[in-house]
């Protein structure tokens, strides 16, 4: 049985409200689907979703239940890649170029002028991931605001947003911190290295989530 | 079926199909084994979410019928690791013959 335009809206709007996340609702709707199309009789459409929903899934509550484990399980496993991608900062080859920029900020933070200027450019990369991740989604919802289509929130997006926001709070925290104390050479080293790490971290994270190609 | 086993049979039908949906992989458990087992969609999907999780499986959206399919893969990770998950799921099959003093099935 194929399910014309108006069966297919039907069946959107009641997956719409049962769940919350892009991921749960393209996967429960395209198995609904697809369960529909191979079933030889004509049964009520919405009959027939809500049987598969009720059979298979266990029911809007199961599916809900499903979704929250989801949730974390993606977080876990995203929190899990970027401490990785951080890690690998430590290890061959790339400790290398862990070593040349704490080398680098090591003299530049000897001087208490150009101390100023490495802490001013660490502020500002600390800020490139919000911006641009403030950039994607504006621009995301122009596009679906253009094209008159709606988008349920993803739970990918959300950490990689939650990342971003991280990244610019935890800063500004470390940045008063190491004001009250003076912009202590060796704070200013520790935060500049630590940002680096987790600036690149966090778009290698963003690169291989979205397939995004930086160079394009 | 045996807690543990869904996840083994995932990896296996990966292995040998590349990739798959999850409706796909209820349906061709339930081709191979003639409607006996029925994977329910409630099993399913939080099996394969996990390997997700766990870096066994990586996945894929493709647009098919104005709707977007996810299709599930092996990881590097995930194919070495169908080999010992079947060895695994032999030697509990082994061990269940001999508990229930059954004769192993003849070719």
């Amino acid at each position: 049985m194929i399910l014309n335009d108006e069966q297919q809206q039907e069946l959107q709007k009641e997956l719409n409200y049962a769940v919350k996340y892009r991921e749960t609702y393209d996967e429960v709707y395209d198995h609904v689907v697809s369960a529909i199309e191979h079933i030889a009789d004509d049964k009520v459409t919405d009959v027939a979703a809500r049987q598969i929903i009720n059979e298979e899934f266990g029911g809007y509550d199961a599916l809900k239940a499903m979704e929250k484990d989801r949730v974390k399980l993606m977080n876990f496993a995203m929190r899990k890649k970027h401490f990785q991608h951080m890690m690998q900062f430590l290890n061959f080859p790339v400790v290398g170029f862990t070593a040349v920029i704490t080398v680098a900020a090591y003299f530049i933070a000897g001087n208490p002028v150009s101390r100023g200027y490495l802490l001013e450019f660490t502020t500002a990369s600390a800020v490139v991931p919000m911006l641009f991740i403030l950039y994607k989604k504006l621009s995301d919802k122009l596009k679906q605001w253009k094209f008159d289509i709606y988008k349920k929130q993803s739970i990918k997006d959300n950490y990689i947003f939650i990342a971003a926001l991280l990244s610019n709070s935890t800063f500004n925290l470390l940045n008063i911190a190491n004001h009250r104390i003076q912009m202590n050479a060796g704070v200013c080293i520790f935060i500049f290295v630590f940002y680096m790490v987790y600036v690149l971290s966090f778009f290698k994270l963003y690169k291989d989530e979205f397939k995004m190609d930086i160079a394009r | 079926m045996l807690k543990g086993t869904l996840q083994t049979i995932i990896l296996k039908l990966l292995e040998d199909n590349e990739q798959m949906y999850g409706y796909e992989i209820t349906q061709k458990v339930k081709e191979i084994t003639a409607g006996e087992i029925k994977l329910t969609e409630g099993a399913l999907y939080p099996a394969l979410h996990k390997l997700e999780a766990e870096g066994l499986l990586k996945t894929s959206t493709e647009i098919v019928d104005n709707r977007v399919r996810k299709y599930y893969r092996l990881t590097e990770e995930g194919g070495n690791g169908v080999a010992s998950k079947l060895d695994e799921a032999q030697a509990f099959i082994d061990q269940l013959q001999l508990l229930l003093n059954l004769k192993p099935a003849t070719k």
